[in-house]
């Protein structure tokens, strides 16, 4: 048997001591391939600590639009890029309004696991307006 | 990866007809996903004289992306832009078939100087001055017009550039295995906001943008990486220069992270005359983002589907979601 699962532990360990050790020895092209390794690094231990059920309210949400009762998010998503290439969803008709909402909740879920100092800094500003 | 200097050397003695060549301090420049760079220096013995040049040799990479042209179309570009009065590397030589070398190749004056985009955005040499020489480049690339000489190679667009581009950019989209909703709503905007096809059509760069030119030491700069020109409209190459996207965060310097927006038109306008719709830009940084976004996609999938196991191509899959955020920003601002 496995010991404990502690693969995130490691990979964050793993990560600050790249950027605590490694990179600061670093210049040039190996610089510049330290920063991409603890970039995908970040983006691996975000993956590994789930979604925060943001899957699952995409799902309910297009399953809404489409009038749909799939579970098969790609299924889902595959009809929704399907139905915005037809103009069902362009300006003007009915379900304009909630394909753009769901759009925004996509890419903020995207953004999220992968540049969430590009997500906060948006907010950021966004609540200083 | 090494480069066959003796090929070289026995190619260029017989174009020039010296009576020596000798190349060394051959090695590999920072290289893109497409093609290789060689820094190459000749000595060249004529007539008893040994002239010395520094050289740039490019040649295919092992894998390149479709829609770029190969070398010998790129050298043609080159030396069609040179002729035009463009600032780029004075082209040299093409080697297209040379005994010793694998892939076709040529040979351009090398130039000194900053290629690095964030480099460049956060020095002292953005401003003014550069929007407006940048202006005045692109103006200049624009000068050349369908007929030009050694450009029979380029195609005119089908139905309009930016229809042609709706349509290239649903063809890679199908041939991705994901959906991607957003991208498909940019696409779809894109069509429904379609300008006509321009009165005019220009030789249009297609990756004019603050990363494809060396900037002098000077302040000078000489405009790189041809492979994806093509006939269409001015307003293309203005809108992706100044897209944000491509400002490598200095989101207040609109025109490539590097100066003002009215410099680098006017730039343009001291050239070309007044020509620039400024109400047609937005249109054509909205495709820019687009068109970045499925570039994107099309490297992440060259990891994700070919198994290209490259950490670049993996992590430029990573940069689509900062674009969506673009896009789903145009569309809010200029849908209404």
């Amino acid at each position: 048997m496995r010991d404990a699962p502690f693969t995130a532990d490691l990979i964050a360990t793993a990560r600050a001591e790249l950027k605590a050790a490694i990179l600061p020895q670093l210049s040039g092209d190996a610089a510049y391939a330290g920063a991409m390794v603890a970039n995908a690094l970040g983006i691996a231990l975000r993956d590994l600590e789930g979604d925060d059920g943001a899957d699952a309210a995409e799902r309910a949400a297009l399953r809404a639009l489409l009038d749909c009762d799939t579970d098969d998010l790609a299924r889902l998503n595959a009809d929704f890029a399907d139905g915005l290439r037809q103009g069902r969803f362009d300006p003007g008709q009915d379900g304009h309004d909630a394909a753009r909402r769901i759009l925004w909740m996509q890419t903020r879920a995207r953004l999220a696991r992968v540049k969430p100092a590009v997500l906060a800094a948006r907010d950021e500003t966004s609540a200083e307006r | 990866m090494t480069l066959e200097t003796a090929a070289v050397e026995r190619f260029v003695a017989e174009a020039w007809k010296a009576d020596a060549v000798t190349a060394s301090g051959a090695s590999m420049m920072s290289g893109g996903a497409i093609q290789e760079n060689w820094a190459l220096d000749l000595a060249v013995t004529r007539d008893g004289r040994t002239d010395h040049l520094e050289t740039v040799l490019r040649t295919d990479a092992p894998s390149s992306i479709p829609q770029s042209h190969g070398r010998a179309e790129e050298y043609a570009l080159f030396s069609a832009a040179h002729a035009a009065g463009v600032a780029v590397p004075k082209p040299l030589l093409l080697g297209r078939d040379v005994a010793g070398m694998d892939r076709p190749f040529f040979l351009m004056q090398r130039v000194a100087g900053q290629a690095d985009p964030r480099k460049i955005t956060r020095g002292d040499l953005t401003g003014a001055p550069l929007a407006r020489a940048l202006g005045a480049e692109l103006a200049r690339i624009h000068s050349i017009t369908p007929g030009a000489e050694g450009l029979g190679f380029l195609d005119l667009p089908d139905e309009s550039p930016a229809k042609d581009r709706v349509a290239e950019f649903r063809a890679a989209l199908d041939a991705s295995e994901r959906p991607q909703p957003v991208i498909e709503w940019g696409v779809r905007w894109l069509e429904l906001n379609a300008p006509p096809a321009p009165d005019a059509l220009v030789l249009c760069h297609n990756d004019f943008r603050t990363g494809n030119y060396i900037l002098g030491p000077d302040g000078t700069p000489a405009i790189l990486d041809w492979e994806f020109a093509g006939w269409g409209d001015r307003h293309a190459d203005l809108g992706w220069f100044c897209a944000k996207c491509w400002r490598f965060g200095q989101d207040d310097r609109e025109a490539g992270g590097i100066g003002p927006r009215a410099e680098f038109y006017a730039g343009y306008e001291d050239i070309a005359g007044p020509v620039i719709d400024r109400d047609a830009v937005p249109f054509w940084e909205m495709l820019a983002t687009v068109r970045w976004a499925v570039i994107a996609l099309r490297q992440g999938d060259r990891f994700l589907q070919d198994g290209e196991r490259s950490l670049e191509l993996a992590l430029t899959r990573h940069v689509v979601p900062t674009l969506e955020i673009d896009i789903l920003d145009q569309t809010g601002e200029l849908h209404a």
